[in-house]
């Protein structure tokens, strides 16, 4: 009888067969066990769209507006205190009285003693250009009428804490001279970043050498840098960012808390 | 006999084979990228597709602690399990380096054999020059072999100090953690 298939041939796919069975099949078993999506980095924040202020006046309004959307929140439950008017001021410190008005009806005005509240804010103190407000264990600072050409910006206290402004000019010569040659950063300032769990809260300077460039700037050690032209820091990646484009900035504000105060130091760079 | 043992060697590269062919490859890669992240690594933005015995990503972008450290065009994962290796093609790094280094590297192909399990090799090319990349788990012990370019040379001299001139006229950078 003639053979019509190679037996031996058959067994070998036979076997082949198989074996590509059972690699399917484990790779199948550890493709149900692996994990079936990547990791894909957050949505990024834009940096540079913020640096388009070129003078002080209108760094004060960003400021401002900053503040008020920090305090959106709670200002939206009562009225808000940028709306309100301090028309005059009587005594000193814990004794005495405010005469307050509102934007909308600013001849309509209400006498405020020290205690008192009006619109949900109370008087907690006089001082020599304005009263400072307190709500919800935050203090909110109003300057008097004719005083706030001055300080615009002055209507913000968060956490117990007054907002103070100061100005500083910085060469670009320096600057260049320092971001082609980062090692002199680090030679003149020491600054590390610091959290508060395992979420970076701003980044703290821990030394600033005496004389150096990097004195002239107003750091002073212990000073916690929390956010620059409003963006706050809170990765090393956004500083780095802040560094990459730092000879596209005309101004930079940084804000830095100091002592437990937030301070602003602007620097003007020409 | 020896027909035994060449038929089972036959049997047994074929079921590897097969096995490698068959392996999701992108879930590995995810599987990487979860590892990574644990480093505060993270590759997104990339495109994958998989091969018979290889999977090639394009245009990665590589961040670590957040900062974007270099982002490449292609790259090519062999994993035949006794030989992976990673290439990659027009690598950009960070311009944060530019004060250290040119930041753009042709081709970086990182490979591991298990014919020599502890040492990872690397081979560099690049606007710095080239570079050949050795790293011994056993002594933590990470070596560069580098033949600076023109650029590197006269352009970048304060990092040209990092490294230092063996008796063959290359340059040596070697650190051990």
């Amino acid at each position: 009888m003639q053979k019509l298939s190679n037996t031996n041939l058959i067994t070998l796919v036979s076997k082949l067969l198989v074996l590509l069975l059972i690699a399917k099949v484990i790779s199948l078993g550890i493709w149900w066990y692996l994990p079936s999506e990547g990791v894909e980095l957050n949505a990024k924040k834009s940096y540079l769209s913020k640096y388009q202020r070129v003078s002080f006046s209108n760094m004060l309004k960003v400021q401002k507006k900053s503040a008020v959307q920090s305090q959106q929140r709670e200002e939206i439950k009562a009225y808000n205190i940028n709306n309100l008017v301090l028309k005059g001021l009587y005594g000193s410190r814990f004794e005495g009285f405010a005469i307050i008005a509102k934007k909308a009806t600013p001849k309509k005005t209400e006498i405020v003693a020290v205690g008192e509240s009006y619109e949900g804010y109370k008087l907690k103190e006089i001082e020599l250009s304005g009263v400072l407000f307190t709500k919800s264990a935050k203090e909110y600072k109003l300057l008097l009428e004719e005083s706030k050409t001055k300080f615009t910006g002055s209507i913000t206290r968060v956490e117990n804490e007054v907002e103070e402004i100061s100005q500083k000019e910085v060469s670009r010569q320096d600057i260049q001279t320092y971001s082609s040659n980062p090692a002199l950063i680090w030679k003149d300032i020491g600054i590390r970043e610091k959290k508060n769990g395992n979420d970076i809260i701003g980044f703290e300077v821990t030394r600033v050498k005496p004389h150096s460039k990097m004195a002239t700037l107003g750091l002073k050690k212990s000073d916690l840098i929390i956010k620059a032209n409003n963006i706050p820091l809170t990765s090393i990646n956004s500083v780095l960012k802040l560094y990459k484009d730092i000879d596209k900035i005309n101004t930079l504000a940084l804000t830095i808390q100091r002592n437990n105060e937030e301070k602003e130091i602007i620097y003007e760079i020409r | 006999m020896v027909k035994k043992i060449l038929k089972f060697l036959l049997f047994f590269f074929f079921f590897i084979f097969a096995l490698i062919a068959f392996m999701p490859k992108e879930s590995f890669y995810f599987l990487l990228e979860k590892e990574l992240k644990e480093f505060e690594i993270v590759i997104s933005n990339e495109a994958l597709h998989e091969n018979l015995f290889s999977l090639n990503v394009q245009n990665l972008e590589l961040n670590t602690k957040g900062i974007e450290s270099a982002v490449a065009r292609n790259a090519e994962i062999t994993l035949l399990l006794f030989y992976n290796s990673i290439d990659l093609e027009d690598v950009q790094i960070s311009s944060l380096i530019d004060a250290y280094a040119p930041s753009k590297v042709d081709t970086l192909e990182i490979s591991y054999t298990i014919l020599n399990p502890l040492v990872v090799y690397a081979k560099a090319s690049g606007d710095f020059g080239e570079a050949k990349i050795t790293f011994e788990f056993l002594e933590r012990k990470l070596q560069a072999i580098v033949k600076p370019s023109k650029v590197m040379l006269t352009q970048y001299q304060k990092s040209m100090r990092m490294l230092q001139k063996d008796e063959n006229g290359e340059y040596v950078y070697a650190k051990t953690f």
